[in-house]
């Protein structure tokens, strides 16, 4: 049986696929934005179980709009997959993948919205070496 | 350019989810000229008017 962050991330590698020209945090702001989330404050306390309850609604009225069947993961692009993969290692902390990503975006002087996939892939790379 | 993804809110308004740099620099080089933008959610209960326009933003 999978976890709520394995199928947050199989989710998140999903949206991935339906909007490639977006940056992880503008993936994770969009869903908790429809996820209910206004301020920051809000989306740090966004839950994955909320996330992934957008994610699952959206994936389905997104794939419909496009006339879309499965998604197909193998366009999938290897840096994604790689920062997918860390924040599974990152589940064992227990943080809610919300919070992760702010504050590494927050560290890195910037917003969630504009933090660059290369940086949380940085910030998440020791850890993911320990996996 | 690919177009802007956005979703609609209360009252037509669109909130950018992709595409605020294309935007930001379309109407400040441009000014008037209007871009291609994707509806990609409707979310008729959703007020976005309390966040800045990109005319707000404009550099």
């Amino acid at each position: 049986m999978k976890t709520t962050r394995e199928e947050l991330s199989a989710a998140l590698a999903q949206l991935s696929v339906l909007y490639p020209t977006m940056r992880f945090g503008q993936l994770l702001e969009m869903l908790a934005s429809l996820a209910g989330a206004e301020t920051i404050g809000e989306i740090e306390r966004t839950s994955d179980e909320s996330l992934l309850n957008a994610a699952t609604d959206h994936i389905a009225r997104r794939s419909k709009q496009l006339g879309l069947g499965p998604i197909d993961l193998s366009g999938l692009w290897p840096e994604r997959q790689h920062l997918l993969a860390s924040f599974l290692v990152d589940a064992t902390v227990g943080e809610p993948l919300a919070r992760i990503s702010v504050q590494s975006a927050t560290e890195g002087g910037t917003t969630l919205y504009d933090v660059e996939d290369e940086f949380l892939i940085a910030k998440a790379a020791p850890q993911t070496a320990v996996a | 350019m690919p177009p802007l993804i956005v979703h609609r809110g209360k009252d037509g308004e669109l909130m950018i989810y992709d595409g605020v740099t294309r935007a930001t620099r379309v109407a400040k080089l441009l000014p008037g000229q209007t871009v291609t933008a994707e509806v990609t959610a409707d979310r008729p209960n959703k007020d976005f008017t309390r966040y800045p326009t990109v005319e707000e933003k404009l550099p």
